[in-house]
């Protein structure tokens, strides 16, 4: 009998290059899918957004368990960005960034949630043809202090709404997001949830994703956008 | 869409305390057109045990005959209804004997056992993989949307007005969340001593 060694990733039976043959030959492909799965709430006074932390690679590799997928631009603005090239998350956030940061010295104030929210649109069309193959989640504060949210796809088209999900374990999650948060199919008046109820519904809705999807994991973690900043809250999922 | 998304089906079976539920939606579809919206996929096989079956509709009806053949012939041999898990093996034995040339429709069967009145959820893929689940499972085009609303809703020991409640939000949410299943949705409740089927009102898209 063979000596036991340690596993390899290249045991793996998988092509684990970004090669694949066709009619044209091999062919780079220039994406690679590293999971991610973002949700966000919106109520009267706070908008909340979650992400999981488990960046995974080709052939059912975990490639970290800590890569977070929330990024704060301004005391009441925050996006999430995953679902799809990490590397293309990491590039939009960064060119974000310096775009926030010009809005600021150009304007002498804090871009607003829905100038971002047109901002980031126009970044992700300008792209049209290479797109960014990021799903995207604005979360923040409007003028009038309500939560706000906006929803995006890779290439730009996005809708403000009260609750949204995107990514690997979007369809897991919809429809108990629709039953809870959007009150349907539902002979009852709605409930409407505070802050910390949200957090917690969000932290529930991950741990039930967790189990069925095998993309989710590690852990989530959860900004609470409200008038006085944001709180930051991160709980642990299966590892598994 | 691959070919067992051709007609498009939405069944989730959840375990209580001694019951048993089997919720369906009922729309029959050809692709994306809706030809009936009032079809029953439930087939009733002994007296505690229902079976929904998912999947590509010829496939259903010639796998439900071909299973009620054999039922009844079992019976009229036994002279008896037939017990859950012989059922349950009788379905495994039919579908694996198409092994490389599958029907591309499977079960769901939710029963009560005979004996000690414990519910048994039988799920399979459509080559006869049985598993006896406690919790829950689900079938059809809404699978994942299924899974996601049940796993967070579902917990154990459930009496029947509950699980009848928690069934039925799972399914109609998930079933709004998929094009291909909805118009309706119907729940069969199983007890010991009764079975109650509800019809739905539902999103009529």
């Amino acid at each position: 009998m063979a000596p036991m060694r340690a596993f390899q990733c290249s045991d793996l039976p998988m092509n684990t290059t970004t090669f694949t043959p066709d009619l044209h030959g091999p062919r780079f492909d220039p994406y690679s899918l590293n999971g991610g799965t973002m949700l966000g709430i919106t109520g009267a006074d706070y908008c909340l957004l979650a992400a999981d932390t488990r960046l995974c690679g080709p052939g059912y590799m975990i490639l970290s368990r800590d890569e977070s997928r929330l990024f704060e631009f301004t005391p009441q603005l925050a996006l999430a960005a995953g679902g799809g090239f990490h590397g293309d998350t990491l590039t939009l956030t960064k060119l974000l960034s310096a775009r926030v940061k010009s809005y600021k010295y150009d304007h002498r104030k804090e871009i607003t949630a829905a100038s971002f929210a047109a901002l980031l649109s126009n970044m992700l069309y300008q792209r049209r043809l290479f797109p960014f193959y990021v799903y995207n989640l604005v979360g923040g504060l409007d003028e009038e202090g309500r939560g706000a949210l906006y929803g995006y796809d890779p290439v730009g088209s996005y809708q403000r709404g009260r609750f949204e999900c995107l990514g690997v374990a979007q369809s897991l999650i919809d429809p108990l997001l629709d039953c809870k948060v959007g009150n349907m199919n539902s002979q009852h008046a709605a409930i409407p949830l505070s802050g910390q109820d949200a957090v917690q519904l969000a932290r529930d809705v991950f741990t039930a994703a967790a189990e069925r999807e095998i993309n989710v994991g590690d852990s989530v973690e959860i900004k609470l956008i409200t008038a006085t900043g944001v709180e930051n809250f991160r709980y642990n999922l299966r590892n598994d | 869409m691959s070919i067992s998304e051709y007609n498009g089906s939405a069944i989730v079976a959840m375990a209580g305390k001694d019951c048993v539920a089997l919720a369906t939606d009922t729309r029959f579809g050809i692709s994306f057109k809706t030809v009936s919206t009032d079809f029953d996929r439930v087939y009733k096989m002994g007296p505690r045990i229902y079976m929904g079956m998912a999947g590509l509709v010829t496939d259903m009806y010639t796998v439900s005959a071909r299973l009620r053949f054999r039922l009844n012939l079992y019976e009229l041999r036994e002279n008896r209804p037939v017990a859950p898990r012989v059922f349950f093996s009788m379905i495994t034995n039919l579908l694996y004997e198409r092994r490389f040339g599958s029907y591309f429709s499977a079960p769901v069967v939710a029963a009560l056992d005979p004996v000690n009145g414990k519910p048994l959820i039988a799920a399979y893929d459509c080559i006869g993989d049985l598993e006896v689940v406690n919790d829950f499972f689900a079938d059809g085009t809404s699978t994942e949307q299924l899974l996601g609303i049940c796993e967070t809703l579902w917990k154990p020991n459930m009496d029947s007005e509950e699980l009848y409640e928690v069934i039925s939000q799972c399914l109609l949410n998930a079933q709004d969340s998929d094009a291909l299943a909805g118009w309706g949705a119907q729940v069969y409740i199983i007890e010991k001593d009764k079975v109650t089927k509800k019809t739905l009102k539902a999103r009529l898209d």
